[in-house]
């Protein structure tokens, strides 16, 4: 089986299966998929019905607002620090929404990936007020995503190449993705932990969830109207916290894997259904696509459709 | 395992890449739950990297406890003659008891949380207990966002004008906030309280502040009026 990718130099001790050994090519491609639909839906939703609000000559954002976050303050860069037209704007997001579209379909694959970071980065750094973690997931899944063969399944550029589904790739994205997850909610459980005047915190004391979804800046729907009893909202404070914070032993143990796994996927399509948190949820999402065995059902989809032809046969 | 083949430069960049960034994710993490001069050290190594690429680790969502506020922006606009106008959110639902959100006006809603983020801890009542600390957070705030708030009350304004062409602009622009206090999860009948709506800054686009001081002032509650504050605490 054919392996597309440069497979990364590592020093002897680590090279290890975990990150040597190539992976089916398709779940990396599930993973750009996911990434350019979420960036598409986010673009369309949530920028351009206000990027005039946003950026651009008399907005909310640019780097005189900004200065902190701007050079020499910082490190920060944005493509478009010197840009004022509105319209500019306006057309730089459909650009964006573009990259976004034709990364889902594996156009230049990693071309259109690195033109959608490029853009997500410029933007968020002139206006870093109305960008939050979620945007930062996309930044960095775009990123590895850039550097990554991703278009070597499920797209347009496998497709002119004449390439079969069932190649590999190296491993390294994925892990990469795997890590930053195990980050993002093994710091989100530790920054949990809290005691103050000797007082369990909100989430030791299990009513964190309440506080979230009755709060109106967060829910998508009135506390009322939810079917979520008080006792359901404390049970899920214990187990979001328990999740997070054993995040990596889940990961490590392989019987605790996928039930971990199923358990914070289900937690995210439960924000996406009950609270308006913007795209968190579906960029979070993301994370989990590339660990769905894709191979499978890549596997599966042909003979379905053998079976299906031979079925119609006279 | 055999040894692979002598490595390509594309190889080891890769390479140094991949190390580097699971150096980073680890520091840039850990960071964030130290205190002190690991910090200093663990910020010093990673923050360019951070900001260069775009890998802010800033992971700690609804953390360490839960505000029991919603809090939303709203601008009062005024006049010479007394006159006064009150214009809400767009995030701010009409009926507390029936509405459905959506994502649009989510990211301006982010941009107005973050200007009013003192009203986590402070009601109506809290504040006019507690002038001197009101007035020392909400200062705070002003000083770290006064062009953020600038932006934003101008902005409003502009779109006002634009939609009155026959009202004279406004000359002072309030930025209020209301704050709505989640109910206990236990109190019968489960419902909200009217909520509290307090000003927070005033920006008047036709007067210079003083020398040394910014052009948004704070609320005083104890002098009942607004005060300008200073550049430097």
């Amino acid at each position: 089986m054919s392996v597309v990718g440069t497979q990364p130099w590592l020093p002897a001790r680590l090279r290890v299966p975990w990150l040597v050994d190539p992976v089916p090519a398709v779940r990396l491609a599930a993973l750009r998929i996911a990434v350019g639909l979420t960036l598409l839906g986010d673009v369309l939703v949530t920028y351009v019905p206000h990027m005039r609000d946003l950026y651009g000559r008399g907005s909310l954002g640019g780097r005189a607002i900004f200065p902190e976050w701007s050079p020499p303050a910082r490190a920060t860069w944005s493509l478009f620090a010197h840009v004022e037209s509105p319209a500019a704007f306006q057309a730089i997001a459909w650009v964006w929404a573009l990259a976004a579209l034709l990364l889902a379909v594996g156009v230049a694959s990693r071309l259109s990936a690195a033109v959608a970071w490029a853009i997500t980065v410029s933007l968020l750094h002139l206006n870093p007020a109305a960008h939050y973690a979620g945007d930062m997931v996309c930044a960095i899944l775009l990123s590895i995503l850039m550097m990554s063969p991703c278009g070597a399944a499920w797209s347009f550029d496998a497709w002119r190449a004449k390439r079969a589904s069932d190649v590999q790739v190296p491993p390294w994205p994925l892990r990469l993705v795997m890590l930053q997850m195990a980050c993002i909610y093994f710091s989100n459980g530790l920054h949990k932990i809290t005691f103050e005047h000797g007082r369990a915190g909100d989430w030791l004391r299990g009513e964190a969830v309440y506080a979230v979804v009755a709060n109106l800046n967060w829910a998508r729907f009135p506390y009322p109207s939810q079917p979520m009893p008080f006792v359901a909202t404390e049970l899920l404070t214990w187990l979001v916290f328990t999740f997070e914070l054993g995040f990596p032993i889940w990961m490590l143990v392989k019987k605790t894997r996928t039930p971990a796994l199923l358990v914070g996927a289900s937690f995210h399509v439960g924000l996406l259904v009950f609270m308006q948190l913007g795209f968190f949820p579906p960029w979070m999402l993301c994370l989990y696509v590339p660990l769905v065995p894709w191979e499978r059902l890549s596997a599966w989809l042909p003979r379905t459709s053998r079976r299906s032809s031979a079925s119609t046969d006279p | 395992m055999p040894e692979p083949p002598r490595a390509s430069l594309r190889q080891i960049l890769l390479g140094a890449l991949l190390l580097w960034q699971v150096f980073f994710l680890f520091t840039a993490n850990l960071a964030t739950l130290v205190d002190g001069p690991l910090r200093g050290a663990l910020d010093a190594i990673d923050h360019v990297w951070a900001e260069v690429a775009c890998q802010h680790q800033v992971w700690g969502q609804y953390s360490p406890n839960i505000t029991r506020h919603a809090i939303f922006a709203a601008v009062e606009f005024r006049w010479a003659d007394g006159s006064s106008i009150e214009v809400r959110s767009e995030s701010e639902e009409n009926d507390p008891f029936d509405y459905v959100q959506d994502a649009t006006p989510y990211r301006v809603g982010l941009y107005e949380g973050d200007l009013i983020r003192p009203f986590w801890d402070f009601t109506a009542a809290t504040m006019n207990e507690k002038p001197a600390a009101f007035v020392a957070e909400a200062s705070e705030r002003i000083r770290s966002r006064e062009k953020p708030i600038v932006a934003y009350l101008d902005w409003q304004r502009r779109r006002f004008i634009a939609r009155h062409p026959n009202v004279a602009p406004p000359v002072a622009c309030v930025l209020r906030v209301h704050v709505w206090v989640v109910p206990e999860h236990d109190q019968k009948p489960w419902t909200w309280p009217p909520p509290d709506d307090v000003p927070f800054a005033r920006w008047r686009p036709d007067v210079a502040p003083p020398p040394g001081d910014l052009a948004v002032e704070v609320w005083d509650p104890a002098k009942h009026d607004f005060e300008y504050v200073a550049e430097k605490p």
